[in-house]
């Protein structure tokens, strides 16, 4: 009956709907351990007869269960008296009360959200202080960290009106302290759902400002200039690091919602005043904001589960070929605007290339090699291959030129070398 | 998401809609006159006009709307993107009375048919100044715009804010053809419907050894 039952839950893809049936106790399925192996633990938690749904199971025996389990272990069971299931879990230690077991009732449509949040404290409350660290040395490293204080400090000096603002009242210094004062606390949460209702918040006292002002609504023409300013005055570099963070994290499901929307909002602002000093910034930005958000897309989307670092915007990885070496990859902090040029003397710099004269930039995909010529610009290039609707696979590679003598500068400098390998 | 569809096996479908047309041209107020006095009380910023929702029931079938309005001066153009991707629908915005208007239209059709194809219902929309009354010249360009929404797969509608019957016809087509093209991907998907749904999940944990696991995952409970 219980391998019957799997079956049909394997097939009809149940995932988090717990069968109807009462008796069917702690048992392991027999099937459950030769499946563990060919399946993801998140197929194996929700496909099969989890381990964790034990319907029958009384409130005394959950607590004997699990308090032989380590912190974060739960379990499903029913409870007869609420006539609902509940979620039992073991928590650290408390020292007052000495129970260290909560039981919390759920309503089955809430499964979904419970299960997230229980992710989030599992996983990603004890992981995020690292993952801070690590995102923002990353961006003290690459240079990027210091242009944003630099962008941020000049869209400071700007009035709104420099930014777009067109007649809606922006907040005075006092509201300003109170949205900075809120943006930096937003820091201290891990959950990327209460990240977002602060944001909320925040959009909420921006709007509250220009209606009070005005008496009448706006959308978004009058909204994103003022966010971009109220950002700009803030001066939080780090709320970059909580965009990306909300935005890599926040439930799928949620992206399309009201959280999503003004989360893409505040990413918009903050491009904008990223690309604030660069000239012509709007143009690039197209490109660019598209090759970021193509790759966030897939991320999200295509279940890869890491992001590589040269998917955030103003990066590129430059592999170093060597003739009988093989392969070592870089990622370079690589503006719009710089040439390949520039790439390759950047590249000779950190490969420790003494004869850079010998070495030129290439694109490489899976028929073609080509070398690019010095006045190209690889982010550019970069963002075109991305926006194409069938994305190749391609590298940047770094190596010696082939037959030097027969590439002639001049060659070089009008234009591609097209070399097939 | 951009598959957008039905979340529940076909009882609700739950679209995006992007809203797009140069700054000024009204197509805030065209969606405030639309959502008017159906706020939803969860939402946060009740009452602002840049983030919309809307509940329908057509044919028996529940639909949410969610209607992201856009920064439509040139200097925000760049962020397009980043506002109309996984859109189920579009409705793009001029003025009747400006050729500059109509010409960012076309920009934007030439866009989302380039990132987005096909999957994406376009209604194009001329705001009609309540002032101007229709003469031989508007009726005129009325014909060429909408041989021209037309020829790139979209509807074209022109309305005043007076005129709320305009916009409600809009709305109501515009879910009516983002519905079949759910259907119809749904269709298509036929039995991986599964595998979709999976993959929409919130969290997402991947096995890289797939052979000799340790006993003991990490949410087993024994």
């Amino acid at each position: 009956e219980i391998g019957e039952l799997k079956k049909e839950m394997v097939q009809s893809g149940v995932y988090l709907q717990a069968p109807h049936c009462g008796g069917l106790g702690g048992e392991r399925d027999s099937g459950y351990d030769s499946l563990r192996r060919r399946m993801s633990v998140w197929d194996r938690l929700t496909q099969t007869h989890p381990a964790w749904l034990l319907l029958a199971v009384s409130e005394e025996e959950a607590g004997r269960i699990l308090l032989k389990q380590p912190p974060g272990v739960f379990l499903v069971r029913k409870s007869a008296a609420l006539q609902r299931k509940v979620l039992s879990v073991r928590l650290e230690e408390d020292q007052e009360s000495g129970t260290s077991i909560s039981h919390f009732p759920v309503r089955e449509s809430q499964y979904n959200q419970v299960l997230e949040k229980a992710m989030h404290k599992c996983v990603l409350k004890p992981l995020k202080s690292v993952i801070e660290t690590a995102l923002h040395d990353f961006q003290v490293s690459s240079g990027a960290w210091q242009q944003l204080r630099e962008n941020l400090a000049l869209a400071k000096t700007k009035k709104p009106e420099e930014l777009g603002v067109d007649g809606a009242v922006p907040p005075d210094a006092v509201a300003i302290e109170k949205i900075r004062q809120k943006l930096l606390n937003m820091r201290k949460m891990y959950s990327p759902e209460k990240k977002v209702s602060l944001l909320l918040r925040v959009c909420k006292l921006i709007y509250t400002i220009m209606q009070d002002n005005s008496g009448r609504m706006y959308g978004a023409d009058d909204f994103l200039p003022m966010l971009t300013y109220v950002v700009a005055q803030c001066d939080t570099p780090q709320l970059d690091t909580e965009i990306q963070y909300m935005m890599e994290l926040l439930d799928p499901s949620l992206l399309q919602g009201e959280g999503g929307y003004y989360l893409t909002s505040a990413y918009g602002a903050m491009s904008l005043i990223k690309n604030f000093q660069e000239e012509q910034a709007a143009r690039v930005l197209s490109s660019e904001a598209r090759n970021t958000l193509h790759q966030w897309h897939r991320r999200r989307t295509a279940q890869r589960s890491m992001p590589c670092v040269d998917d955030f915007q103003n990066y590129l990885r430059v592999a170093l070929q060597e003739p009988g070496v093989g392969c070592t990859a870089k990622t370079l902090v690589v503006h719009p605007y710089t040439t390949t040029e520039e790439v390759c003397s950047l590249c000779a710099h950190k490969f420790k290339i003494p004869d850079a004269e010998n070495y030129a930039l290439f694109l490489v995909t899976e028929e073609t090699s080509q070398q690019l010529s010095p006045d190209t610009y690889p982010q550019r290039i970069k963002a075109e291959l991305h926006s194409r609707p069938h994305a190749q696979v391609f590298h940047f590679v770094y190596r010696r030129v082939p037959n030097l003598n027969l590439c002639i500068p001049g060659m070089v400098r009008n234009g591609n070398c097209p070399q097939v390998e | 998401m951009a598959a957008g569809g039905a979340a529940n096996s076909g009882k609700t479908y739950s679209f995006k809609v992007v809203l797009l047309g140069e700054g000024c041209v009204g197509k805030t107020s065209l969606v405030l006159r639309y959502c008017e006095n159906k706020f939803n009380d969860k939402h946060i910023t009740t009452l602002q006009a840049s983030f919309l929702t809307k509940k329908l029931n057509i044919t028996g079938k529940r639909v949410n709307l969610a209607i992201w309005d856009t920064a439509g001066q040139e200097r925000f153009h760049a962020l397009g993107p980043i506002y109309y991707r996984d859109s189920n629908g579009a409705i793009l915005v001029y003025d009747i009375t400006d050729e500059d208007s109509f010409q960012k239209v076309k920009n934007w059709v030439k866009e989302l048919r380039k990132m987005l194809g096909n999957e994406i219902c376009l209604c194009i929309v001329g705001k009609l100044s309540e002032r101007l009354h229709m003469d031989t010249n508007i009726s005129l360009r009325l014909v060429f715009v909408c041989s021209y929404a037309e020829s790139v797969g979209a509807k074209h509608y022109h309305t005043s804010a007076k005129l709320n019957k305009g916009i409600e016809e809009l709305f109501l087509d515009l879910c009516k053809r983002m519905m079949e093209t759910a259907q119809a991907e749904e269709r298509l998907k036929g039995n991986g419907a599964s595998q979709s749904a999976s993959s929409r999940r919130g969290v997402q944990i991947v096995d890289d050894e797939p052979q000799a696991t340790p006993a003991g995952g990490c949410c087993s409970s024994g």
